[in-house]
C-alpha cells in the first residue's frame, strides 16, 4: 500500500464514519403531510380569513404531529427504535433555531410587525434544517438552503401577505421535499463510498 | 525507502474493504442494525452475513438479538477488542502516510482526528 492509497483509505473511513452517525428514519410522508397542512392553512387564511395566530399555530402543531407520527411509524416498520441517539442529535440541532423563532415571533407580534413573521419563520426553519443537515442525508441541506433563500427573499422584498408566501414555501417546498424523499430513499446517499473513492 | 513494518502491521481482518466499511460505520455508532448496514453499504444479505461472521469470529463485533414491536432485530456493535483493532489499523495507515510525506505535511492531523472519533 502506498502513502497515497493509505491517505485515500483514511478519507473513505472518515466519510463512512460521518455517514454512520446520520439519521435515516426521515419520512417522505411527513413532508407531504406538512406541505398539505400548510397549503390548507394558506387557503384558510386567503379565503376564510381565519385568525393569523390560530391558523399558523394549528398548522405548526399538525405538521409536527405528522412528522412524529410518520417518523415513528417508519422506525416501527423497519423494526427500529424511534428515540435513538441520532434522533436526539437531530432534535438538539433544531432546538436553537426553534427557540429563536419562538422569541422573535413573540417580540415581532408584540411590536406590531406580524407581517415579517413568515420571512422570519422561513429563515429560522432554514437555519434549523441546515443545522440538522450535518446529521442527515443531503436532502435536508437542500431543504434548509431553499428556506434560507426564500426567507431572505421574502424579507428583503417586503412581502407581508402570509397566505401566498407560507403556501408557496411551507406548503409547496415541503410537498416537493416529501416527494423527493419518498421517491429517492435517503439511505441511497450513504451507499458504497469505496466505489466512489 | 519505505519501511514495510507499518504495512505488515495492517490487520488483515479489517483490511478487506467490505469489513473496513463495516468497522468504520460501527466505530461511529453505538450500534447499527443488519438492515441499516445493508442499506448503507449496498451489500447483499449473504455478503454482509459472511463479513459479520468473520468479524464476530475475530472478536471484533458483538451481535445483539432483540424484538422491536414483535419483529426480530439483529444489531451489531464493536467490542473493546474491535475498537482497539480499528484504532490500530488507523494508526498503521497514519504511519504509512507519514513515511511517504515530509514531516511538515498535515496528514497526521487528519488521521489523528479519526483516531479521536474512535475513542
Amino acid at each position: 500500500m502506498t502513502g497515497r492509497e493509505a491517505g485515500e483509505t483514511l478519507d473513505v473511513i472518515r466519510t463512512l464514519m460521518e455517514r454512520g452517525t446520520h439519521y435515516r428514519n426521515l419520512s417522505g410522508h411527513a413532508g407531504v403531510a406538512a406541505g398539505c397542512v400548510a397549503l390548507i392553512g394558506a387557503a384558510a387564511r386567503a379565503w376564510l380569513k381565519t385568525p393569523f395566530s390560530l391558523t399558523w399555530g394549528l398548522v405548526f402543531t399538525l405538521a409536527m404531529g405528522a412528522a412524529v407520527f410518520y417518523t415513528a411509524r417508519m422506525a416501527r416498520q423497519n423494526g427500529e427504535v424511534f428515540w435513538t441517539r441520532q434522533a436526539r442529535t437531530i432534535v438538539l440541532a433544531l432546538t436553537p433555531a426553534f427557540f429563536a423563532a419562538v422569541v422573535l415571533s413573540y417580540v415581532l407580534d408584540a411590536v406590531g410587525q406580524r407581517g415579517m413573521l413568515p420571512g422570519i419563520w422561513m429563515l429560522m426553519w432554514g437555519v434549523g434544517a441546515l443545522a440538522m443537515s450535518f446529521f442527515t442525508p443531503r436532502v435536508i441541506w437542500m431543504l434548509g438552503s431553499a428556506f434560507l433563500a426564500c426567507g431572505a427573499g421574502t424579507l428583503l422584498a417586503g412581502l407581508h401577505d402570509d397566505a401566498p408566501t407560507m403556501g408557496l414555501t411551507f406548503g409547496a417546498i415541503h410537498l416537493l421535499y416529501g416527494v423527493i424523499l419518498t421517491v429517492f430513499r435517503p439511505v441511497s446517499a450513504g451507499r458504497a463510498v469505496f466505489h466512489d473513492a | 525507502m519505505l519501511d514495510l513494518t507499518a504495512i505488515e502491521q495492517l490487520d488483515r481482518v479489517i483490511h478487506e474493504r467490505g469489513r473496513l466499511a463495516i468497522m468504520s460505520l460501527l466505530a461511529a455508532s453505538d450500534s447499527l442494525s443488519f438492515r441499516e448496514l445493508k442499506e448503507l453499504l449496498n451489500m447483499t444479505d449473504g455478503n454482509l452475513s459472511v463479513h459479520m461472521r468473520t468479524l464476530e469470529e475475530a472478536g471484533y463485533v458483538l451481535v445483539h438479538k432483540s424484538f422491536v414491536n414483535r419483529k426480530p432485530r439483529t444489531s451489531f456493535s464493536l467490542t473493546d477488542a474491535g475498537r482497539e483493532a480499528f484504532r490500530g489499523y488507523i494508526q498503521s495507515l497514519e504511519a504509512i502516510v507519514r513515511q511517504s510525506q515530509p514531516a511538515s505535511v498535515g496528514a497526521p492531523a487528519v488521521a489523528s482526528g479519526l483516531a479521536l472519533r474512535t475513542t
